[in-house]
């Protein structure tokens, strides 16, 4: 029988593949370990990252904390405003979202606009 | 909207009802301020309820007093948690941020614009929120009085407590708004909901003339907040129920007056 010629390469590049997604589903909480030395590596590894983790301030196991640290940073709480930082495309565009809306006379939009800055401004 | 869309805006409300008004009453003002929007309540005409307008990278909401918009009434409060709405549902606010305008133009919860329509499920469930509405009603059986009072406790509208009774099925219900002879919407609670799939018929004049609604309506307007009641079923209200089907069930009706808007019917099992 023809022995079979196999690609040295090919099987190291296969091979390399099957570590990576070993190594992928095992972070991923998908692949258990199973043998003595996949134990021990994993406890190494989680050792190792224990011992870089600071402790966390108390105040982030406040959640209301976080917001309101988040107020301070953005001035909105960031959990509600994930675009909070305007793009410079949209910086200058104007936007209504208008309950029953009608088209706005000139009269009624210079009204709007005197509001709106002695709102801004109070 | 489908129903996980629908739950979706919900949860959002009640979250953002629970962050800004923990044990206290919705203050839609009092959220605006902690989400750094301002805004003005002033006369402008007929142009809008209310509106959320992105200019010069901030926020502002106009609330209209010319059309009953003031911040105390629940139609202000109501338009005023719309345009929070339209802020707080990211998809909203990116597309104004964006440079989309987004303009309702048609009333309550006729809106066929799904944006309007996700605004004012917003709106509902911050001013209502289920969980304390539960609270309030407890193991009482809703009828016309228990949703006037609910609505004066939560300084909601008429209409947007019917209709959030219904919908949080607390008890057997349906309820329906006629503005002169025509029927604006119906809601029933998930357990009626199979047999009327909300088609109730949407002219007055389909109702037997002896029907209260159709009483109260003919004559002069039901004053706010004014109950009145009678004995009915249910075939009358929906034409796909036989008279003779055993979904033809014996109800009580009610009928609560919203001024000049019209009148709701309120039908609940005797």
């Amino acid at each position: 029988m023809k022995k079979i010629q196999t690609d040295r390469a090919h099987v190291d590049l296969g091979e390399r593949l099957l570590i990576i997604l070993e190594e992928a589903l095992r972070r991923s909480g998908r692949l258990l370990p199973v043998t003595a030395r996949q134990v021990s590596s994993e406890q190494s590894k989680k050792s190792q990252l224990d011992a870089n983790t600071d402790d966390q301030p108390d105040w982030y196991d406040d959640p209301f904390a976080v917001i309101e640290r988040g107020r301070h940073l953005f001035g909105h709480p960031p959990v509600l405003v994930p675009y909070a930082t305007a793009s410079s495309t949209a910086k200058n565009a104007l936007a209504l979202a208008a309950r029953n809306g009608k088209p706005i006379s000139q009269e009624i939009r210079r009204i709007m606009d005197v509001d709106r800055r002695k709102s801004e401004n109070a | 909207m489908n129903q996980e869309r629908s739950e979706e805006i919900s949860g959002l409300a009640e979250a953002v009802a629970d962050m800004f008004c923990w044990e206290t009453a919705i203050a839609p003002n009092d959220i605006a301020q902690a989400l750094g929007i301002t805004f003005s309540i002033g006369r402008y005409g007929d142009c809008f309820d209310a509106l959320l307008e992105w200019k010069d990278s901030r926020f502002h909401i106009y609330l209209n007093k010319d059309i009953g918009n003031e911040i105390e009434t629940p139609r202000g409060r109501f338009s005023f948690c719309h345009e929070l709405g339209h802020f707080c549902i990211d998809e909203h606010r990116w597309a104004l941020m964006h440079g989309v305008n987004s303009h309702g133009s048609v009333t309550d919860f006729r809106s066929d614009n799904d944006a309007e329509r996700e605004a004012d499920t917003f709106a509902s469930n911050l001013l209502l929120p289920g969980e304390r509405i539960r609270k309030k009603i407890g193991n009482r059986k809703i009828n016309a009085d228990l949703i006037v009072q609910t609505a004066k406790h939560f300084g909601a509208s008429l209409s947007a407590t019917a209709i959030r009774c219904a919908k949080l099925g607390i008890s057997p219900l349906i309820v329906m708004a006629w503005e002169g002879n025509d029927r604006r919407w119906c809601w029933s609670s998930q357990n009626f909901e199979t047999i009327t799939r909300n088609q109730s018929h949407r002219s007055l004049d389909r109702i037997p003339r002896d029907s209260l609604t159709r009483v109260v309506s003919e004559r002069a307007a039901l004053q706010e907040g004014n109950v009145e009641s009678k004995g009915t079923t249910l075939s009358t209200w929906f034409p796909r129920i036989h008279p003779k089907s055993p979904e033809n069930l014996v109800m009580v009706e009610e009928v609560i007056g919203i001024g000049r808007f019209g009148v709701i019917t309120v039908l609940r099992p005797d």
